[in-house]
């Protein structure tokens, strides 16, 4: 049972091998079996399953697996709130630091990934890490990073800048 | 540092332009006020996350100044919170996407009598809101960017918003769009925001440079009603100082004494330290057990101060002071009301401190048959013997502020002297030690 493979297929049909224990970091995948088990009895535990992932792609999805699978030798400490320094190094381990030091639109597709596989440390860490992104950055910056066309009427910003501004 | 050498001026010279008036008019309306909103804290409990509307109603007689347009706006903004806070208040453990996933079902799947995969959508899509309008027309600009993070659901860019804590992190939303405007209203978002601005630099509060103590409150509440212990512990602090009713404010503080702030309980512990004195050891050991620093400057003799922590700078010890901008608020409050320096307070001598007390040997209003007055009380919980010469803190007997004014019995505490020059005063040991270690009255003391 251990020893058991599960297959993940990405949204290109690609399909990864994965040791049963690391897949179960996702509850999605955790939620299929455990479908499953209500159904077919346990006799064919050791028969090798499939779990379409149709939201991810092949990238992603190795990414992902990589995450689940180092998690396996090193548990990361939970991100505490609230956060005492602003740098990812001083708030994770340093390979979880790394791992996320990737582009923008990486990263935004693993939180979307995480979100979808329902991986709670990933989501947690890679939403972390687009905070670090968003820290700092003024609302201009933010658009441009965001895609936002100006949504705010200039009534709205004024309104905004007025009630919320901070002393500098 | 010019803020020091302004405020140290304003207090002792007594000589700056004041607006007098005004001030008794509209204490009633904020008494007022205030009573309804310590109604909403059902004892020293946030988990009722719904302020009444009450709240709404009587935020508006405080705008004093504040023309018809603007008290509309404000009502408005207090009612957000409200909205969002009841969407907001269902917490799923793991996120629930509230848009469309965009879910494209392979085709091989939708024949297929493969019911595990299937299963999951349907299970999905029983979950899934009403989508919020699709932004087309973003698309369109972009095409290359296919994913941002504004096409995600709510809650997760929630739980990315949720990480920031800073007070220009979140004007910085508030600008960007309306979602983030809308995520960062939500009770979640503002419980966690630093409203006394940065620990380490001071900057960032969120109470400006020319707000009153009308307007400061007005900004706090939200986020104290969110359950925001440092907005609640300034709102407090406000109170107490600022707004004649230093009843209401102690109660604040002990609400977010309460929930384990510790902060709020050293500050109950330097407040009722004439009043209640019982009270006030509880609420200092209380800040001490949970190993605040300050409380244990007040709670232990210099030299075992010394022994265990050595001796830290006037920078560590400038996070343990007030927020700057509660700070500036109060030093501006005090500079402002002759009523309160003309009935001879006493304003902390650290530059960086705005608290202030009463003497004493005030003349007026018969304080010596003031039946709260304790002189017999210690002010100083350490043994004094022990003390050093610059943490020796000796009596400048005083009252509280407010005495000539309210009538709830409950006072605000009386100052210490440095016992070498006998003229500077202190609100606390913190204030005491760091305006010793920063340089400034070691170099003054020995002029004085």
């Amino acid at each position: 049972m251990e020893d058991a493979i599960v297959k993940l297929t990405s949204k290109e049909g690609e399909t990864f091998d994965v040791p049963r224990k690391v897949a179960m970091m996702s509850k999605l995948v955790k939620d299929t079996f455990s479908d499953d088990d209500d159904e077919d009895d346990e006799e064919d535990e050791t028969e090798v399953k499939e779990v379409p992932l149709p939201n991810v792609t092949a990238p992603v999805l190795k990414k992902v697996i990589e995450y689940c699978t180092h998690y396996q030798d090193e548990e990361m400490t939970p991100i505490q709130t609230p956060l005492k320094s602003g740098t990812l190094d001083e708030l994770v381990q340093a390979w979880y630091a790394n791992f996320v030091k990737v582009d923008r639109n990486m990263l935004f597709d693993l939180v979307a990934a995480a979100n979808f596989m329902d991986i709670k440390p990933l989501l947690d860490l890679t939403c972390l890490a687009v905070s670090i992104l968003i820290k700092g950055k003024s609302a201009q910056e933010l658009r441009q990073m965001f895609n936002i066309s100006a949504e705010l009427s200039p009534e709205e910003q004024a309104e905004a800048q007025r009630e919320n501004a901070v002393a500098e | 540092m010019h803020r020091g050498q302004q405020s140290t001026e304003f207090c002792w010279t007594g000589k700056q332009p004041h607006k007098a008036g005004a001030q008794n008019a509209k204490g009633e309306a904020i008494v007022n006020m205030m009573d309804h909103i310590l109604s909403i804290f059902p004892r020293g409990l946030f988990g009722n996350n719904r302020p009444p509307p009450v709240v709404k109603e009587h935020a508006v007689p405080m705008e004093v100044t504040a023309d018809e347009e603007s008290r509309r706006k404000r009502t408005r903004d207090c009612e957000t919170p409200i909205e969002v806070c009841e969407n907001s208040s269902i917490k799923t453990p793991c996120l629930i996407s509230r848009r469309e996933l965009d879910i494209a079902v392979p085709s091989f799947l939708e024949e297929d009598d493969d019911v595990r995969p299937v299963k999951r959508f349907r299970g999905l899509n029983g979950i899934l809101l009403t989508p919020p309008k699709v932004d087309v027309e973003r698309g369109s600009v972009t095409p290359e960017k296919k994913l941002s993070l504004t096409s995600m659901p709510e809650d997760v860019i929630a739980h990315c918003l949720s990480f920031l804590n800073s007070a220009g992190d979140r004007h910085n939303l508030q600008c960007t769009s309306k979602q983030f405007r809308e995520i960062s209203n939500s009770n979640a978002m503002r419980i966690g925001i630093r409203v006394g601005g940065d620990p380490v630099t001071g900057l960032h509060g969120i109470i400006l440079e020319d707000d009153t103590p009308d307007t400061a409150v007005h900004k706090l509440l939200p986020f104290a009603v969110a359950g925001n212990l440092e907005a609640l512990y300034m709102l407090g602090i406000i109170q107490s100082y600022c707004q004649r009713d230093a009843k209401n404010g102690i109660s604040m503080l002990e609400v977010a004494s309460a929930q384990g702030y510790a902060r709020a309980s050293y500050a109950l512990g330097l407040v009722l330290r004439d009043s209640r004195f019982d009270d006030a050891l509880k609420y200092m050991r209380m800040a001490a057990n949970a190993g605040y620093l300050p409380a244990l400057h007040e709670l232990l003799p210099a030299r075992e101060m010394k022994e265990k922590f050595g001796e830290p700078t006037a920078d560590e010890l400038r996070r343990h002071l007030d927020h700057l901008c509660l700070n500036r608020l109060l030093s501006r409050h005090y500079i402002r009301s002759p009523d309160l320096r003309n009935l001879s307070t006493s304003h902390c001598w650290n530059p960086l401190c705005g608290r202030w007390a009463f003497k004493a040997t005030v003349p007026a209003n018969g304080v010596a048959a003031h039946p709260h007055i304790h002189r017999h009380h210690s002010p100083s919980y350490a043994n004094q013997s022990t003390s050093g010469r610059q943490t020796n803190a000796s009596t400048d007997s005083g009252v509280a502020p407010h005495e000539a004014h309210t009538h709830s019995g409950v006072k605000v505490s009386r100052m210490k002297m440095c016992s070498r020059c006998s003229r500077a005063k202190y609100c606390s040991k913190l204030c005491q030690v760091y305006d010793w270690r920063s340089g400034r009255h070691k170099m003054e003391c020995q002029f004085l």
